[in-house]
């Protein structure tokens, strides 16, 4: 019973249709196997593998986008109080407070051309294929802040801001800021599809003369 | 006691699921209990399955239709001619190597 919930979850890590098409056979192969903590390692580093190779530029790229903004609040704790005190507050092994304006950075834009970019390229879709990939990108990028924004209306966690703009932001306009983004996300991923459509061209063109 | 994992070019998980293949049609754990026994070297489940996932994709290998819960897999004519000359590779690597750590006479 546990061994057989136990491989369920291992091929939860695999995508879906990868699943349909080998998944079966995993499973018997691992209902047969000792279930070691090797075999175990094994799979699930595979599964998240086969996660890796087959996720959209827009998961991968909102996800990496996502990890650095957690890594700010992180890094940054010197600025962020009351309950996550033990947690976050700055030490002699942190860095100093440095100011960060999320999901407004030059390399956030360049990151959703990027990800309109790379859709193009992997589905040669059309520019708004490409627009709506980054404002994926945008929305998963934009987790942290709405659940801080949330914690932050729950009254469980106390933003401090640093820097010159005062006063600052309220909670809901922390939680609302990342929609009210998403048309501007989509021209950068559209811009991106377009790059991505010229650079498809001059490739074709060099492999055919 | 726990065998240390090999590594090199024999214990490359395509090459040595298509040298299994060599024989004839076979399944995923008939795969692994196969080259555990003529390479002495284990893969995980993992490991196998996304070596399958990639030979299948590149033609190298096909699967078969399915035996009860089972689908055995075989090699494809391209796989074939991919592993002779992977072979003839290491084999005129390892010929020369050897040949060179013999003590001249």
């Amino acid at each position: 019973m546990t061994k057989g919930w136990l491989v369920a979850l291992l091929l939860r890590m695999y995508p879906t249709a990868w699943r349909r098409d080998y998944g079966e056979e995993l499973a018997d192969i691992l209902l047969l196997c000792p279930l070691t903590p090797r075999v175990i390692a094994d799979v699930a580093w595979n599964g998240c593998w086969q996660r890796g190779r087959t996720a959209e530029p827009s998961t991968i790229l909102g996800v990496a986008v996502m990890l650095a903004v957690v890594i700010s609040f992180v890094v940054t704790g010197g600025t962020y109080g009351r309950a996550w005190v033990p947690f976050l507050q700055a030490s002699s092994r942190t860095f100093p407070p440095f100011e960060v304006t999320i999901l407004a950075s030059e390399i956030f834009a360049y990151l959703l051309v990027t990800c309109g970019c790379w859709t193009h390229l992997r589905h040669r879709g059309r520019a708004h294929e490409s627009g709506v990939a980054a404002m994926r990108m945008s929305a998963i990028a934009s987790v942290p802040v709405m659940v801080i924004a949330v914690l932050m209306m729950a009254g469980m966690l106390e933003l401090k801001f640093v820097g010159p703009r005062l006063p600052p932001p309220s909670p809901l306009a922390i939680l609302l800021t990342p929609l009210v983004r998403l048309p501007g996300a989509w021209i950068y991923g559209a811009l991106g599809g377009q790059l991505g459509k010229w650079i498809a061209r001059r490739a074709a063109t060099r492999s055919g003369a | 006691m726990a065998r240390k994992p090999r590594t090199g070019p024999a214990a490359d998980p395509e090459l040595l699921i298509m040298a299994s293949l060599a024989s004839g049609p076979n399944h995923g754990y008939g795969i692994m209990t196969d080259i555990e026994t003529f390479a002495d070297v284990r893969l995980g489940p993992g490991t196998l399955y996304t070596a399958i996932t990639r030979l299948v994709e590149k033609k190298l290998i096909a699967p078969q239709s399915t035996v009860g819960r089972q689908r055995p897999y075989r090699l494809t004519a391209q796989g074939a001619a991919t592993l002779t000359e992977l072979l003839k590779d290491m084999r005129r690597v390892a010929t020369v190597g050897l040949r060179r750590l013999e003590p001249a006479s």
